[in-house]
């Protein structure tokens, strides 16, 4: 059964490298464009795991992540956070909120699957 | 989900699983488990058509199975066929011969009847 | 989609437009957090799409801008009309080096260092850079070491998103491991809140990998678990005793057990273990993880200790070498001996002629072995190559050897890898799907390649199977085509086909990856192959996998031989390739017409003669041999004047000279000191082959 992951961030570019790699290694993918898109299309449609940004227009990261462990449906779903390392304080922010775990950017393409996996194997 | 079915007789029931043991179910299954303890002596918890299984899931069987010796009730756990649950107990290291907690192996809950 | 490019393209002109806005707004209200934080997101997206899409010249001057904003965010300086101005320049800096990327002019990199240094001076000292770069260093020593890992999580585990049996399948991944669940704590049912975590874990791991290996699995969950990774056997330590610690010892270690209960427990003259249960001093679930310790550490060290005894003399290769040819010309010096007691009717001189004959293919053999190293080393390394190309190529692939015991000669071993890994590469590259499409088409979402060794006769045949797609047939044929290797109406079998993808200049994959190389393919393995001697064999079935079959001497010093004359020179055939030999009279040769072909059993064989295909004049017998070789499947003959018999065959090099003389691989010298050329079979085979298709056509 293939999983379905929401990919959340403002870059065009950096949504493009997560759907690639992440569709290259067998996930569905569903793009948001930050934290309000990312809620607005969870009400419709459920996924097996979250990776968003943080530091996003609208609605950050942090309180995208708060609001969706509010749902019952997500409160166990793996979520991923795209950090930087000139950030590292919001590593702890992110798992207090609820993340799973994080991926400081920029990545690899395969830095991000040994993640992912980590969290959510197909 | 579950299906029980009561043979009275014997005042011994079955509750097959036939959907995911994972944690998003966990809350309602322990519900079901509850009930399931509570009407009769003996319990075959059937798995053998459950389509998925995680950490929170054979922890609920211990659960269970501590509280049947604990009330001196019985307890057993039918696999059947369910190469994937099997494989599941073998990754997270649920083997019969370390983890029994009882030195007699034939009160392991790990020795599943086929 | 469009490419990654044009969209970084177009993402950075939008990011630059805002960053111009924000700027601006700035110049008329320094102080505005707003426009700061914007200016801020901007110069950070931008480096981190820069740096992902591969523009790191992009990636590293945002990165200087960034460091300054960043101080200005933190209110660690303020916005004044110099750093407007200059970040005015490096927008349109950076404007211009994202578009000489797509064919406008170069930037001036005088210009881009003069931006830098004026960012740099903005900072109250030139901050060291950090080196950011995760270093990953891989030892070169294959050690393995053994680790105890004690995996408590907290409760809350399952809430933060985490599975543990994930975590425990990256531990899995590192080595060798045991997993024994802890079910002590988990409480009965009508008091479990189910939502929590309640398990534990002990992990005894043997791997190669350092403890940060071990702790980077657990990175997401290190502040809300116990971890404790200890190493309690190093591999690299050769004077370890044997035995390991004892039970109480292991207990006490790992927080199960105190020092005073230990002397208490001991007093009693029982088995600790049981007392301990009985006592319910310590659970039976942990009794038993430490007694799987005690077991693993103790099987481990025994191991290496028969394994160093085994290794304990070193002898430099080369001195290795010289001693089997010595004993290469000793075994030629025999056969000489052999045939001159032979020609004499001395029964003295003939029981010394066997003996030393009999002690010199001891010798022969013992020789031999010396060099003999089993091929799981080879394989090992495999484990690590299978894991990375998978993650590179977006697949899972798993490794699974067989018959690793197997021994080859070092020579053999040494030669073999190369190919090897460039057979792995393609298994991966194009054998295995991807996880997605193996789930919809109902297999494991792992991919499996499995490596097995095992001995045939005087051969050892290598296997490198895997469950992907199996070769495409009808693609392989169009490409064929397509690159002029075969006619378009050309009838071929599968085996024919499958035989395509050994031709030189053949690929194809649709895509040029670049794990599988460009144009480079399979061809470069049958080169190597044919230089060891050995064949392959190629099996495939559509949907279920392809496997590569090798097929290889054990030795490339000496080799069991087929001795054959042809008018009053000698050849050598390679006995393990001889199946049969027949004779071939002069008119059954000439009832078929001048084609070269025999019927054995009802089966057409096709043959070549030696004699034609070397040129070599003189009256051929009325009665001669075909010899019946096996290549890859294939039967041919050879045939030849006299078959003399089996012979021990020393082979030599051929000078650079003949190196590349078609159809010969060596030569040998005989027991009367004449010297009788190798042969090499599949060459010459494969004109027998283009010689029956000539005729066809």
């Amino acid at each position: 059964m293939s999983k379905r992951v929401m990919t959340v961030d403002d870059s065009a570019t950096v949504r493009q490298v997560l759907h690639m790699t992440l569709e290259g290694a067998g996930y569905e993918v569903l793009q948001a464009v930050d934290g309000v898109d990312a809620l607005r299309k969870l009400t419709t449609e459920t996924v097996d795991m979250l990776v968003t940004d943080l530091n996003m227009p609208n609605m950050d990261g942090i309180t995208l992540i708060k609001e969706v462990r509010q749902n019952p449906g997500n409160r166990f779903m793996p979520i991923i956070m795209l950090t930087t390392e000139s950030q590292p304080e919001k590593k702890q922010e992110g798992k207090s909120a609820g993340a799973s775990g994080w991926i400081v950017k920029p990545f690899k393409p395969e830095q991000l699957l040994a993640v992912v996996r980590m969290v959510c194997p197909i | 989900m579950t299906n029980w079915s009561f043979d009275e007789e014997n005042n011994a029931g079955t509750l097959s699983v036939e959907g995911d043991m994972t944690i998003n179910y966990i809350g309602e299954l322990k519900e079901r488990l509850v009930e399931a303890f509570d009407s009769a002596e003996r319990v075959t918890v059937d798995v053998s058509s459950a389509t998925a299984v995680d950490v929170a899931g054979v922890q609920l069987l211990c659960a269970c199975h501590r509280f049947s010796n604990g009330r001196g009730k019985k307890m057993c756990l039918r696999l059947g066929e369910n190469a994937k649950f099997a494989q599941f107990l073998d990754e997270v290291g649920f083997v019969k011969d370390f983890i029994c907690n009882h030195g007699d192996a034939d009160k392991c809950l790990w020795t599943p009847v086929t | 989609m469009s490419s990654l490019s044009d969209t970084f393209r177009d993402e950075a002109l939008e990011l630059l437009q805002e960053l111009e806005a924000a700027l601006l707004e700035l110049e008329e209200s320094p102080a505005d957090l707003t426009q700061i934080d914007r200016v801020f997101r901007v110069l950070h997206t931008l480096k981190g799409s820069g740096s992902l899409v591969g523009f790191d010249n992009v990636a590293g001057f945002c990165h200087e801008a960034e460091t300054v904003f960043e101080r200005v965010r933190s209110g660690e300086r303020q916005v004044d009309q110099e750093l407007v101005s200059l970040t005015l320049s490096a927008q349109d800096h950076l404007k211009g080096m994202i578009l000489s990327e797509f064919g406008a002019d170069k930037v001036d990199d005088e210009l881009t260092a003069e931006l830098v240094a004026a960012f740099q001076a903005l900072l109250p000292f030139h901050e060291e850079e950090k080196n950011n770069v995760a270093q990953v260093i891989l030892s070169d020593s294959k050690d393995q070491t053994t680790y105890r890992i004690r995996f408590r999580p907290d409760a809350g585990l399952f809430r933060q998103g985490v599975q543990p049996q994930f975590l425990l399948g990256e531990l899995v991944q590192l080595g060798e491991a045991i997993v024994v669940a802890q079910l002590d704590a988990v409480p009965a049912l009508d008091e479990i809140d189910p939502e929590e975590c309640w398990l534990y874990w002990d992990i005894l791991l043997t791997t190669d990998q350092d403890e940060n290996a071990i702790r980077d699995v657990f990175i997401f969950v290190e502040d809300d678990c116990e971890l404790f990774v200890q190493q309690i056997d190093d591999g690299s330590q050769l004077d370890q005793p044997e035995d390991y610690k004892r039970l109480g010892e292991i207990l006490v270690e790992r927080g199960d057990l105190t020092h005073e209960d230990l002397e208490k427990y001991l007093k009693e003259k029982k088995r600790l273990g049981e007392t301990l249960v009985q006592e319910g001093a310590v659970k039976d679930g942990v009794v038993k993880s430490a007694l799987a310790e005690q077991e693993r550490v103790q099987s481990l060290r025994r191991e290496r200790k028969a394994y160093d005894a085994m290794d304990s003399l070193r002898v430099k290769s080369d001195r290795l070498d010289k001693l089997v040819n010595l004993v290469g010309e000793m075994v030629t010096v025999q056969a000489r001996l052999s045939q001159f007691a032979n020609s004499r009717i001395d029964a003295e001189l003939l029981s010394v002629a066997e003996e030393v004959e009999r002690l010199t293919w001891d010798l022969r053999d013992q020789v031999l072995t010396i060099r003999m190293l089993p091929i799981s080393g080879t394989f090992t390394r495999f484990k690590r190559l299978i894991r990375d190309l998978g993650a590179e190529l977006g697949k899972d692939v798993i490794l699974i050897t067989e018959g690793g015991e197997t021994e080859l000669d070092k020579t053999v071993i040494d030669q073999l890898n190369d190919p090897l890994v460039h057979m792995v590469r393609n298994s991966i590259s194009h054998g295995i799907e991807s996880p997605g499409v193996r789930q919809a088409i109902g297999k494991p979402s792992k991919g499996r390649i499995t490596l097995s060794a095992k001995h045939s006769g005087a051969n050892v045949v290598l296997t490198v199977a895997d469950d992907g797609a199996g070769l495409d047939v009808e693609r392989i044929r169009a490409k064929a085509i397509e690159k002029g290797l075969v006619s378009e109406h050309a009838e071929l079998t599968d085996r024919e086909i499958y035989a395509l993808i050994f031709e030189p200049g053949f690929s194809t994959a649709q895509e040029v990856t670049n794990v599988s190389g460009r144009g480079v393919g399979m061809d470069v393995v049958r080169q190597a192959i044919d230089a060891l001697r050995g064949s392959i064999e190629v099996n495939s079935e559509a949907g279920k996998g392809t496997s590569f079959s090798l097929k290889l001497p054990l030795t490339l010093a000496i080799i069991d031989g087929l001795l054959i004359d042809i008018a009053a020179d000698h050849y050598v055939l390679p006995l393990s390739a001889v199946e049969e030999c027949i004779e071939l009279t002069r008119e059954e040769s000439e009832q078929t017409h001048g084609r070269n072909l025999v019927k054995i059993r009802g089966e057409i064989v096709p043959y070549v003669r030696l004699r034609d295909e070397f040129k070599i004049n003189g009256e051929r017998p009325d009665i001669e041999q075909i010899v019946i070789v096996n290549i890859e499947g294939l039967r041919v003959g050879f045939v030849v004047d006299h078959v003399v018999g089996e012979h021990q065959t020393v082979i030599k090099n051929l000078g650079k000279m003949y190196q590349d003389v078609d159809g010969v691989s060596g030569a040998t010298i005989l027991g009367d000191g004449r010297v009788a050329l190798i042969l090499d079979l599949p060459q010459l085979a494969g004109r027998a082959e283009e010689y029956e298709k000539s005729l066809l056509h």
